[in-house]
């Protein structure tokens, strides 16, 4: 089972003197236990595309199958997809609205129609999937809460439907170095341990880069790059082109390389970049490990 | 759909209107107003729809968006024309059933009809050719002298041009919240009245709560840069009346001595 987009385009106030092209001509395969990074620029169509693996935006042109569901189909259900492709918009704390943070995740899955047993068996465990204490914050007001804290418990609100693909539109905006480290690793788990096949939109490299096992670079509403990170990293000039760069081990390593240090290019995380300089630098020195 | 609401809209161009002062703009629409509802026989209307056909084009704005601004009423009008139809007691013209439709009735209801559409274009005139910024300067300034018996007049201003600038943000606002609300499965487009009353809950919230949020960012950004009310502030566009606002406000005084001949 997988996401399938054929020729999708998408132009937004079509036959408007503001006509804008926003996406032209995408073909991507999205398979279960994906983990893709979707990287561009402000305005390169990302937020788009990730709004129509769920039916929120329809293709003026091409298709888009979620398992089988061709969403833009009459009289498809909107609601049987939206239950499969999860969506965490950027900002998602701004969606919150209920009185406690109980009553606010409960909201996805009691529009599924689910028992009321289903409903508080699935927010205790979306809960604690976002690595918060169910019983400390369960009657808390979310707008008490702060704001690494709201927005997992948006995030929280969206697994609760559990959702097969989970899209983050920018999860780490705006947060601090902790929170981002945070979602991020929330996010890993949820990928690794619960097998959710993850999209995650993002312009920081660094963020995708230890990730994802796919990255689909965007670049004005077309795909531009895609392959697995070292294969993207491969082109670093052309990342620079299109103004987003390498990630900033990816980058230490090219200035190395330039200045004479035989070292690898094609490694994506500290770790691995310490190892490689102590490799290069010291053979074996152990000291500094 | 959100998006084609045009309240405070404005259309950039050059024509004779576009050049008027404000002020000028809105003496005239009052004058215009008093002239329209002034008026009550077949030639007074001839006059004034010919007259407002003429302001209607000098303004260069497509005709299209004007009717656009009439649609959202058009059930208004209908409904007030059909009412007087047959409401109005008079000789009566054919029957429907047990309603008749009266001579006098039929007359009336053309008659408000007309009124109605009138107001709405001439009244879109004013805005589709004056920029929200100057139209609430040119009525700061109207209401100034008002300002000694106690108006805060540069104060309801700037909350003018405040709502008139944040209208676009927030309709951006609430769909975005729109969508990540559907994204969690809520339905916003069927059932009953009630339920779909209660579908909202989860869109006013948050839009009320970023609303209040704005509005405090806001605050503070206006306060840092030390914005104290209207209070010898000086600006950088003075109002200035010249030649045209002269001819314009001459004709449509012009007009408004004819509509009164009319009544005497």
């Amino acid at each position: 089972m997988s996401i399938i987009i054929k020729d999708l385009y998408h132009t937004y106030q079509s036959g408007s003197p503001n006509e804008t092209h926003a996406l032209k001509n995408i073909n991507l395969e999205i398979r279960e236990g994906d983990f893709i990074g979707l990287i561009g620029h402000t305005g390169s169509g990302k937020s788009t595309l990730v709004q129509h693996l769920n039916g929120l935006l329809k293709p003026s042109k091409g298709e888009v199958i979620v398992d089988d569901i061709n969403i833009s189909q009459k009289g498809t259900k909107l609601t049987e997809v939206r239950k499969k492709v999860g969506l965490v918009f950027q900002y998602p704390e701004h969606q919150l609205f209920e009185e406690t943070v109980l009553k606010d995740v409960s909201f996805g899955p009691q529009n599924l129609g689910l028992s009321e047993e289903e409903v508080s068996k699935r927010v205790k465990k979306a809960i604690k999937m976002v690595n918060l204490d169910f019983n400390k914050i369960k009657n808390k007001s979310p707008f008490n809460l702060s704001g690494g804290q709201k927005r997992r418990v948006a995030i929280a609100g969206v697994l609760a439907m559990e959702p097969k693909y989970l899209v983050l539109d920018e999860p780490t905006a705006g947060l601090d170095p902790q929170g981002r480290d945070e979602i991020l690793t929330q996010i890993k788990y949820l990928h690794e341990q619960l097998k959710i096949t993850i999209i995650l939109v993002s312009h920081s490299m660094d963020d995708i880069a230890p990730l994802a096992n796919r990255l689909i670079v965007m670049r004005q509403g077309q795909v531009e790059m895609e392959g697995t990170p070292r294969e993207v990293f491969q082109n670093a000039l052309r990342l620079k082109d299109i103004g987003l760069g390498v990630p900033t081990v990816t980058q230490l390593l090219y200035s190395l390389k330039a200045k004479g240090l035989d070292v690898k290019t094609d490694l994506l995380d500290i770790f691995e970049a310490k190892d490689e300089i102590l490799r290069v630098l010291g053979k074996g020195r152990k000291d500094y490990a | 759909m959100l998006k084609d609401i045009t309240i405070g809209q404005y259309i950039p161009g050059e024509s004779f209107i576009h050049r008027l002062d404000p002020r000028s703009k809105i003496i005239a629409l009052m004058l215009y107003i008093i002239a329209l509802f002034l008026l009550f026989n077949a030639i007074g209307y001839y006059a004034i729809v010919i007259f407002s056909v003429v302001i209607i084009l000098a303004s260069q704005v497509p005709v299209r968006i004007y009717l656009k601004g009439i649609r959202p009423l058009a059930f208004i009008i209908v409904l007030t024309m059909v009412l007087h139809f047959f409401m109005t007691p008079g000789t009566p013209i054919f029957n429907i059933g047990p309603l008749k439709v009266t001579q006098e009735g039929f007359y009336h209801g053309l008659q408000m009809g007309a009124r109605l559409i009138l107001l709405i274009t001439v009244t879109s005139v004013l805005t589709l050719t004056t920029s929200p910024i100057s139209l609430t300067d040119g009525i700061e300034r109207l209401l100034n002298p008002l300002k000694k018996v106690g108006v805060p007049a540069h104060e309801l201003a700037m909350m003018m041009t405040i709502a008139l600038r944040f209208i676009p943000t927030l309709i951006e606002e609430t769909e975005k919240i729109m969508k990540a609300q559907m994204a969690r499965g809520a339905d916003f487009e069927s059932g009953n009245i009630i339920k779909r009353a209660k579908a909202l809950i989860p869109l006013l919230v948050p839009l009320f709560v970023s609303a209040f949020r704005r509005a405090d960012d806001l605050a503070m950004a206006m306060e840092a840069r030390c914005y104290r009310g209207g209070e010898n502030r000086t600006r950088m566009k003075q109002l200035k009346y010249t030649f045209i606002d002269f001819i314009a406000i001459i004709i449509s005084m012009g007009f408004l001595v004819f509509a009164i001949y009319l009544r005497l």
